[in-house]
């Protein structure tokens, strides 16, 4: 039966105690953007003690029966130094030794960063901290799951938003002689059954791997959130995140800064911003660049614009002609009641195409 | 109660007593028995001192003062910190039984409950009259349902804030269990566990609740928490003995009910004969829709009981052709059972409360407390099978201060025939003994298998009365399940044994009935796996609320049929073979002329065909195909063999050997069934040989016919050895416990189905004793009859010692 000591062998920094084996390293990460909590889910944390976490389990099931074994967890160090301190159970009876580790290496203030680690990590660890006891509220600490901003920001883009999706398309990181994840179950297994190390040692590169992605991509992903970052992204949704976060300047900003590169969706709300904010130029020009190229959502701005801030029937019954079908009906009627003197009879074929002036006075 | 005849009184004002009476005069020939529970009055008792004030004004709000003897026995009981059963008829306020305590303690701040259901429906009927009470007394307690349907949202909150969390086996099974530590808060100030309708805790559901009740018990003892139980049962004949297998330690009994209740009264209703030599008599059917129509016609509500679901749509059609003729009209009659859609199943439930209904006809659905509020008359479509289930249906009828009528009608069958002929049955009214057996192998390494999961074992660790785990946790080590280290055993791999365990044993997966017609895809309506076979082969005639819709395709992968509403005036019967091989002897007892023994057998059933049988002419007129696979199954029989020799001597051919093996196993099933107080259905007969080669049905002539495996008819005389067995076998997968205790009494049940045939009044054979025989044979004088007595004499005579088998 192979020790941890063949382990250490391989893996230097790394200590044994009570049956846990912990292994500490420095990272140095790439220069990377300062301000890690301007993401619209954290925005208010500045100087948070971010702690990087990401464990490897016995299972994905889930339930009170699937432990993890190893958990990995990183902090920074000034601004390119990344700690990464990962422990791991050598056998059941290690477990609460490693579970007490972790516990006592979170502080109130720290707010966890993870990948899925609301649905999967944090619900799991608390299940077997409860289990044993251990007073940790690890479910009530802050805590930012980098899956959701990803998925915000390239579910239109990537064909899935795992984290080695990111990776490869944020990162530039291709991992060579990797052990999947999928696999760390049975490299337990076989570590307990047999003393394999060769499979564990895999889960460690593996899980160390993955805390220094979370590090590097929570940077990252704070770029892109800017709406600087030269990677294509979805920057309507950007805007729209950092909006539903009641941070509306930062979502005009984000919106301004990607200027071509945003789509009819983020221009039509870019210009509805500017309408709140009462910068009627700005939106207008927005409304008729989309109208021009045939956005019927514009058109029914422009027809409310018209109508309402200009009072120009006319012109609003004009675009009105071109909003989309049910709205077109609804505006017409209303608008023709409104408009004063001369009445016109409009008919259009079908429902379909535009609007054909047949009659003048009724 | 009592027996005597009643002599009609003149003009009775009460329109359930003029049913009654006009009944007894129009049909007296056909009343075999009238039995009169008289009304009772209440007996209370001031509420307890120690209630506390808010409790009292919602007692109050809800016009209660005082309480009935059995609510406060049970407060008592409580008070004393036992467990207890709570055994009364429907509607006497069993509920407040363990709401009383229950309430007291949450709002005492002393700790949480929990309430689990047999299903969904009734566990939200429960939690509405909760709120009523808090309302009453602003209590302020929050009770939560938490089942299938609770959204992912809401379900943190019922973990940590609800008082009183209801909820079901299935739940706690496959979602509370395993995340216990979610749980953890309300586990730890646990103070009630209840357990209602516990009568259906039973057979292999009930031996999985009382293994899911030990692996409950195994968390809150790692939570610190001992909480009472409470159980509530429907009358049965054993609630303790049941009450303590299912928890596994002492629990105080309250049976004496203090509630009032009206007048009850049964007729016992004997179809008259329509042909005195071969013993025929009207159908059940018959007789139950011409009743229902009687109590609809003066204004009556009634619930008509069917024993299965394909009787409940032909009766529901009947009565439909009656009163529902008009299709501008709402519907007056309507049928519920298994299988509908729950959406419908609730409508039927919330039209049957407010009224609108005038006539349901049901299976054994609507049997459980689902509130369906009160109704006059309740027909019995034949014997339900049990003298819990029969109270259980009849007690749906009645309200508290008036008269309520019950009419059972008995089917053909020995069992019914039995029960007319002797109504001191239902006064000396010993009920079924309802058994589980929680120690079954298979169930009990399932659940160790699910604990094992939820909480490491230790070397040594009891579970329930399996004093040392250690084997079984050895067999789970070695399939790889568990890891042990140290002294322990520990969960290690990636899977959720939760999910792999169906506590009703139906893990096959439901079929649903697509109906092609309406939006090309609509379901609407859901089939068990293990009936689906019966009903949804293609060309079946599948019916709901009475309209007919046909199969037109089966796709048994993807468990599906798709259906379309047809216009025909026949339904559809499966033909159905089984036949058994023996596996295993488990013992066996050698008698003079024959052998006796029980042990495990494979089972396999064969769907051959159907038939198509005309409505009210009830003609059979034409046949079917099936093809579907075989159903097999594994469970646990009894068989009785003759000693090669004996049968060549005693009787003059095959072809008799086979007629009165079929008779005697027709006689000893019924009289089976009614010795170990199962349902008949929980029970199978076969006759055949016991490696399976060949096996023996009732052909269309009425003789006995011999198939082999692939079910076309051999000549009895065919070449090889004949030796014919009489097979009694658990209907469930793994078997429920019921042969072997068949086998103990086996000499108590062959000499009483002896008795059966000995006595019944007719000549050749009637369906009272053997089976249905033909007219030409008793112009023959062919006499199924005397050929099951011979084989009956010779499967009973003398006896001798058991040898049991390793």
């Amino acid at each position: 039966m192979a020790t941890f000591a063949q382990l250490l062998d391989r893996a230097p920094g790394a200590r044994v105690t009570n049956g846990v084996l912990e292994i500490e390293r420095r990272h140095v990460l790439p220069r990377a953007a300062v301000a890690l909590h301007a993401l619209p889910q954290v925005l208010d944390a500045a100087d948070a003690d971010w702690l990087y976490l990401d464990t490897e389990t016995t299972g994905l099931s889930g339930g009170v029966g699937t432990l993890a074994f190893m958990v990995g967890l990183a902090r920074r160090d000034g601004e390119r130094a990344l700690d990464v301190r990962q422990v791991v159970a050598g056998s059941f009876a290690a477990e609460r030794a490693m579970l007490q580790a972790l516990a006592a290496s979170v502080t109130p203030h720290s707010v966890l960063v993870t990948f899925n680690g609301k649905a999967f990590d944090v619900p799991l660890l608390q299940a077997r901290l409860r289990l044993h006891r251990i007073d940790c509220d690890l479910g009530g600490l802050r805590h930012l799951d980098l899956m959701y901003p990803v998925r915000r920001a390239f579910r239109r883009l990537w064909p899935d938003c795992r984290l080695q999706t990111a990776e490869r398309c944020l990162l530039g990181l291709r991992r060579v002689d990797d052990l999947p994840g999928a696999a760390a179950p049975a490299a337990w297994r076989d570590w307990l059954r047999r003393g394999a190390t060769v499979p564990l040692r895999g889960v460690l590169r593996h899980n160390a791997q993955d805390v220094v992605s979370l590090a590097r991509l929570h940077a990252r992903l704070v770029a892109v959130y800017a709406g600087g970052d030269p990677t294509p992204a979805d920057h309507a949704a950007l805007g729209v995140a950092w909006q539903e976060a009641g941070h509306a300047r930062r979502a005009r900003d984000v919106w301004q800064r990607a200027g071509r590169r945003l789509s009819a969706d983020g221009r039509l709300a870019l210009a509805a911003s500017y309408r709140r904010a009462g910068d009627w130029p700005r939106a207008t020009a927005l409304w008729a660049g989309l109208f021009a190229e045939g956005d019927r959502r514009a058109a029914l701005e422009l027809s409310k614009y018209y109508e309402h801030r200009c009072r120009d029937v006319a012109t609003a019954i004009r675009y009105a002609g071109y909003c989309a079908a049910d709205e077109r009906d609804r505006r017409l009627a209303r608008l023709q009641l409104k408009q004063p003197g001369d009445r016109q009879l409009m008919l259009w074929p079908g429902g379909r195409g535009e609007p054909h002036v047949v009659a003048g006075a009724i | 109660m009592s027996a005597l005849p009643r002599a009609a009184p003149a003009a009775p004002p009460d329109p359930v007593e003029r049913l009654a009476a006009r009944l007894q005069t129009r049909y007296r020939d056909r009343i075999c028995a009238e039995l009169v529970l008289p009304a009772r009055a209440a007996q209370t008792q001031p509420l307890p001192e120690e209630l506390l004030p808010g409790l009292r004004t919602a007692l109050a709000g809800r016009g209660i003062t005082r309480l009935y003897s059995h609510q406060a026995e049970a407060w008592q009981a409580t008070r004393r910190g036992e467990h207890m059963v709570v055994v009364t008829p429907t509607a006497s306020g069993k509920t407040l039984c363990y709401n009383l305590p229950v309430l007291q303690a949450v709002c005492g701040g002393e700790g949480k409950a929990l309430y689990l259901f047999p299903t969904k429906a009734l566990a939200q009927d429960q939690v509405a009259e909760l709120l009523e009470l808090n309302r009453a007394g602003d209590l302020g307690v929050r009770a939560y349902t938490f089942d299938g349907d609770t959204p992912g949202d809401a379900r943190k909150a019922v973990r940590t804030r609800g008082d009183i969390v209801v909820s079901n086996p299935d739940m706690l099974h496959q979602a509370i269990l395993p995340h216990h530590t979610k749980w953890a808060q309300f586990f730890e100030n646990l103070c009630y566990v209840v357990l209602d309708e516990m009568h259906t805790y039973r057979g292999v559901f009930g031996s999985h609740v009382a293994n899911l009740i030990r692996r409950l018990r195994r968390i809150l003892a790692f939570y610190g928490a001992s909480p009472q139980f409470v159980f509530c049962s429907a009358t049965i004949a054993n609630p303790v003995e049941l009450a303590e297998r299912l928890l596994g330690e002492p629990v105080t009994p309250i049976t004496r009910s203090g509630a009032p209740q009206g007048e009850r009264r049964l007729l016992l209703w004997n179809p008259p004969v329509i042909n005195p030599d071969l013993g025929i008599r009207a159908s059940a059917r018959s007789q139950t829709n011409r009743i229902a129509r009687l109590a609809t016609r003066i204004g009556l509500k009634s619930i008509v009981f069917a024993r299965s679901r394909l009787m409940v749509e032909v009766l529901t059609k009947y009565l439909k052709d009656v009163f529902d003729k008009d299709p501008r009209r709402p519907s007056r009659v309507f049928a519920y059972r298994g299988g509908y859609l729950p959406t419908q199943r609730r409508e039927t439930e919330k039209r049957l409360r407010d009224g609108s209904i005038d006539c349901v006809i049901s299976t054994s659905a609507l049997e459980l407390g689902v509130d369906i509020g009160s109704l006059d008359v309740c027909v019995l479509n034949g014997y339900p099978g049990s003298i819990a289930a029969t109270w259980q249906r009849l007690g749906r009828a009645g309200r508290r201060n008036r008269t309520s009528l019950g009419v059972l009608v008995a089917g053909s069958e020995p069992l019914d025939q039995y029960i007319v002929r002797n109504p001191e049955f239902f006064l000396d009214a010993s009920p079924e003994h309802a058994r589980i057996d929680p120690d079954q192998l298979l169930v009990l390494l399932d659940h160790i298998r699910c604990a094992a999961f939820e909480l490491p074992f230790r070397d040594g660790d009891a579970f329930g009365s399996v004093a040392d785990t250690g084997e079984f946790l050895a067999y789970l080590s070695d399939e790889g399940v568990v890891h042990r280290e140290g002294d322990s055993w520990h969960w290690v791999t990636d899977s959720y044994p939760a999910n792999a365990v169906s506590l009703r044993s139906v893990a096959e997966g439901n079929f649903v009935v697509v109906d092609q017609e309406r939006d090309g895809r609509q379901v609407i309506a859901e089939v068990d796996f293990s009936s689906a076979p019966e009903t949804l082969y293609e060309g079946a005639i599948y019916m709901i609320q009475a309209s007919p819709y046909q199969v037109e395709r089966l796709d048994w992968e993807g468990r599906k049929a798709y259906v379309r509403p047809t216009r025909v005036d026949y339904y559809t019967d499966a033909v159905v073979y089984t036949r058994l091989k023996i596996l295993d002897n488990f013992a066996e007892q050698a008698l003079p002329q024959a052998r006796v023994a029980h042990g495990e057998v494979h089972l396999v059933k064969r769907f051959a065909g159907y038939k198509k049988i005309r409505y009210y002419t009830h003609e059979n007129i034409g046949y079917g195909n099936i093809n579907l696979p075989d159903q097999e199954m594994h469970t646990t029989a009894v068989w009785w063999e003759i000693r090669p020799g004996v049968l060549e001597q005693a009787l003059a051919s095959r072809q008799q050997a086979l007629d009165g093996f079929l008779g005697a196993a027709y006689a000893l099933h019924h009289v089976a069934a009614l010795q170990c107080m199962s349902e008949t259905l929980d029970l199978g007969r076969a006759v055949g040989d016991g490696d399976g080669r060949w096996f023996a049905t009732l052909g269309a002539g009425g003789r006995g016919q011999m198939r082999d495996v692939s079910g076309d008819e051999l000549a009895p005389d065919h070449a090889g050895a004949f030796r014919p067995a009489v097979f009694l076998y658990d209907a469930y997968p793994g078997g429920i416990g019921l042969s072997e205790p068949l086998f103990r009494d086996q000499h108590t049940i062959v000499g009483a189905a002896q008795d059966l045939v000995t006595r019944c009044g007719c000549r050749y054979g009637c369906p009272a004793c053997v089976g249905p025989v033909l007219a030409s044979d008793e112009q023959r004088g062919y006499s199924p009859r005397a050929l099951a007595l011979t084989v009956l004499g010779l499967l009973r005579d003398g006896h001798a010692d058991t040898v049991a088998r390793a």
